[in-house]
C-alpha cells in the first residue's frame, strides 16, 4: 500500500547499474513511489548530483532532501519508516 | 589469442523478466560446464560472466594438462570452446557482472549491470580471483572518483581525465566505453602484456584518446574529497602521477569472490564457501562449485567435474527424482 504521507523519493541512475536496478526493485516491492532521473542521458542532472551528494557514482537516492549514497536498505527503512 | 573468440558473447537475448530454471553466476570452468549439464537435461539455464579472460582459466596463457586437449592451447580458447559446448545444447550466456543477489527471495535475484535476473536455483561459481588488497586512497574516495564500473558512472567523467588499472578484456570493454566520455583514458596494464583477444586489443589501442600503460602498477588514489590523480609505478620509468578524476579499477588478486553474496552465505576464515557432497550451500537451492569452495584443488579438470556433479544434483531436485539421472549419450 502507498503511503499518502511518503516524503518524496528521487533516485538518480543509469541504465546499466545494479544497484540502482536493486533499489528500484525494493521500492516497487515496499509500494514507494519515486522518480528516476537517469543521468547518462542529462548531463545537468549529473552535475546536479554531484553538488548535492559529492558522489561521481549511482545510485543516489534523495528521500525528502536527505541523500542517500547507494543501495544502503537501512538508511532508506530509516527514512521510510519501513519495517524490516 | 584467436580472434575467433569474438564470437562469445554474441547474443544478449536474456530477457531479463523471465524466470530461468538456474543462472550461473561465473562462467569458468566449473560454471561453465555445470552450464553444459544443466542445458543438455533441458532445463533454462542462464551463465552470467564479467568476461572470458577474467577468470583462472581464461587468463591461463597454456595449459597442457587437461584430459582429451593434447595440443598447445590457451586457457581462453579452451574456456572458450567449453562455453560454446554449453551454448551449443541451449545455455545462454551473458556478458556482465553480478554486484548483489537476494538468495533467500522466491525466485533468486540476480542484480547485474544490465538487469535484474530471477531463477529458482543459483550457483556460484565466481572463482577466486579477487582482490586482496585495496591501494592506498581506494576506500576512501570509493564514489569520489573511484569507480568499479564503468558503464556505470563513466558519464559523471565528461571530457575529464580517467584511469583504468586492470588487463583483461572486462578492464578493455570498459575503457572503451569510457572514451565516449573521458578526455583522456589512461590505461594501467599491471602486466607487461594484455590479457585479451587481439581484436580488443587492437581497438584499445586504436582509440586516438587512450594512452596504454605497460607494466604499470597503481600506487596510490589522490585526492581527499575528491580525486585528483593517481600515483603509478612504471617498469620503464619509475613513479609518475597522472592528473585524473576518476579511477576505474579492475585488477585481482587470489581470494574467493564473494563480495557480491553481501553476507547471505557464511564464509569461512578465510572467505571460501563451504558445501556438501552434492555442492549445497548452507541455503536451499543455492550450490557452489570451483575455486570458490574452501580447500579447493585448484586444477581445471577439478573445477569442470564439480560444475558436472552439482548440475546433475541440481536436475535431481528440480525434477523431484529420488537419485541423480546420469548424463549418458542420448
Ligand atoms: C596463472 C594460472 C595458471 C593455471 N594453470 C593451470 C593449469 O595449467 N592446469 C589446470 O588445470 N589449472 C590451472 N590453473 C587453475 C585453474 O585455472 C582454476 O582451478 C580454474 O580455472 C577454476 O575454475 P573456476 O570456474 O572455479 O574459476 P575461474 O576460472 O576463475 O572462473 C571464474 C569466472 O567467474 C567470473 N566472475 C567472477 N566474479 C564475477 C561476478 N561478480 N559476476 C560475473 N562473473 C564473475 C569470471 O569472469 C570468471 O570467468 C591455473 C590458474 C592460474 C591463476
Amino acid at each position: 500500500m502507498s503511503n499518502p504521507t511518503q516524503p518524496r523519493v528521487v533516485i538518480f541512475t543509469t541504465p546499466t547499474c545494479a544497484f540502482c536496478h536493486a533499489a528500484k526493485a525494493y521500492f516497487r516491492q515496499k509500494g514507494i513511489r519515486f522518480t528516476e532521473v537517469d543521468v547518462s542521458r542529462d548531463p545537468a542532472a549529473a552535475r546536479d548530483m554531484v553538488r548535492r551528494s559529492g558522489q561521481q557514482g549511482v545510485p543516489v537516492i534523495d528521500i525528502g532532501g536527505q541523500i542517500v549514497v547507494g543501495f544502503d536498505k537501512a538508511r532508506i527503512n530509516a527514512l521510510l519508516g519501513i519495517k524490516s | 589469442m584467436a580472434d575467433s573468440l569474438e564470437l562469445a558473447f554474441a547474443l544478449n537475448n536474456a530477457a531479463p523478466e523471465q524466470i530461468w530454471d538456474v543462472i550461473v553466476v561465473g562462467g569458468g570452468p566449473a560454471g561453465a560446464t555445470a552450464a553444459l549439464y544443466l542445458a543438455r537435461a533441458d532445463l533454462k539455464t542462464l551463465v552470467i560472466d564479467r568476461g572470458l579472460t577474467a577468470g583462472a582459466l581464461g587468463l591461463t596463457g597454456r595449459i597442457a594438462n587437461y584430459p582429451g586437449v593434447p595440443e598447445e592451447i590457451s586457457g581462453a580458447e579452451l574456456l572458450y570452446r567449453m562455453r560454446q559446448q554449453a551454448e551449443r545444447f541451449g545455455a545462454t550466456f551473458l556478458q556482465d557482472k553480478v554486484q548483489s543477489v537476494d538468495l533467500e527471495s522466491d525466485p533468486k535475484l540476480v542484480f547485474a549491470n544490465t538487469g535484474t535476473y530471477s531463477a529458482r536455483v543459483a550457483v556460484i561459481a565466481t572463482g577466486s580471483m579477487g582482490r586482496s588488497q585495496r591501494v592506498k586512497g581506494e576506500d576512501e574516495l570509493l564514489g569520489r572518483g573511484v569507480s568499479y564500473c564503468a558503464t556505470c558512472d563513466g558519464a559523471f567523467f565528461r571530457g575529464q581525465e580517467v584511469a583504468v588499472a586492470g588487463n583483461t578484456d572486462e578492464a578493455i570493454e570498459e575503457a572503451l566505453f569510457l572514451t565516449r566520455f573521458a578526455s583522456r583514458v589512461h590505461f594501467l596494464c599491471p602486466t607487461p602484456q594484455l590479457k585479451a583477444p587481439e581484436h580488443l586489443v587492437h581497438e584499445l589501442t586504436a582509440q586516438p584518446n587512450v594512452k596504454l600503460y605497460l607494466g604499470a602498477t597503481l600506487r596510490e588514489i589522490l585526492g581527499t574529497d575528491q580525486v585528483t590523480g593517481v600515483r603509478v609505478n612504471l617498469r620503464s620509468e619509475g613513479e609518475i602521477v597522472l592528473p585524473v578524476s576518476g579511477v576505474f579499477v579492475y585488477l585481482q588478486g587470489g581470494r574467493p569472490i564473494t563480495d557480491f553474496l553481501g553476507g547471505q552465505l557464511p564464509l569461512s576464515e578465510t572467505g571460501c564457501l563451504q558445501v556438501d557432497a552434492e555442492f549445497r550451500t548452507a541455503l536451499p537451492g543455492v550450490y557452489a562449485v570451483g575455486d570458490v569452495l574452501c580447500n579447493h584443488i585448484k586444477q581445471a579438470v577439478v573445477a569442470a567435474a564439480e560444475g558436472a556433479s552439482a548440475a546433475m544434483s541440481i536436475e535431481k531436485v528440480l525434477r523431484r527424482r529420488k537419485q541423480i539421472a546420469v548424463d549418458w549419450s542420448k
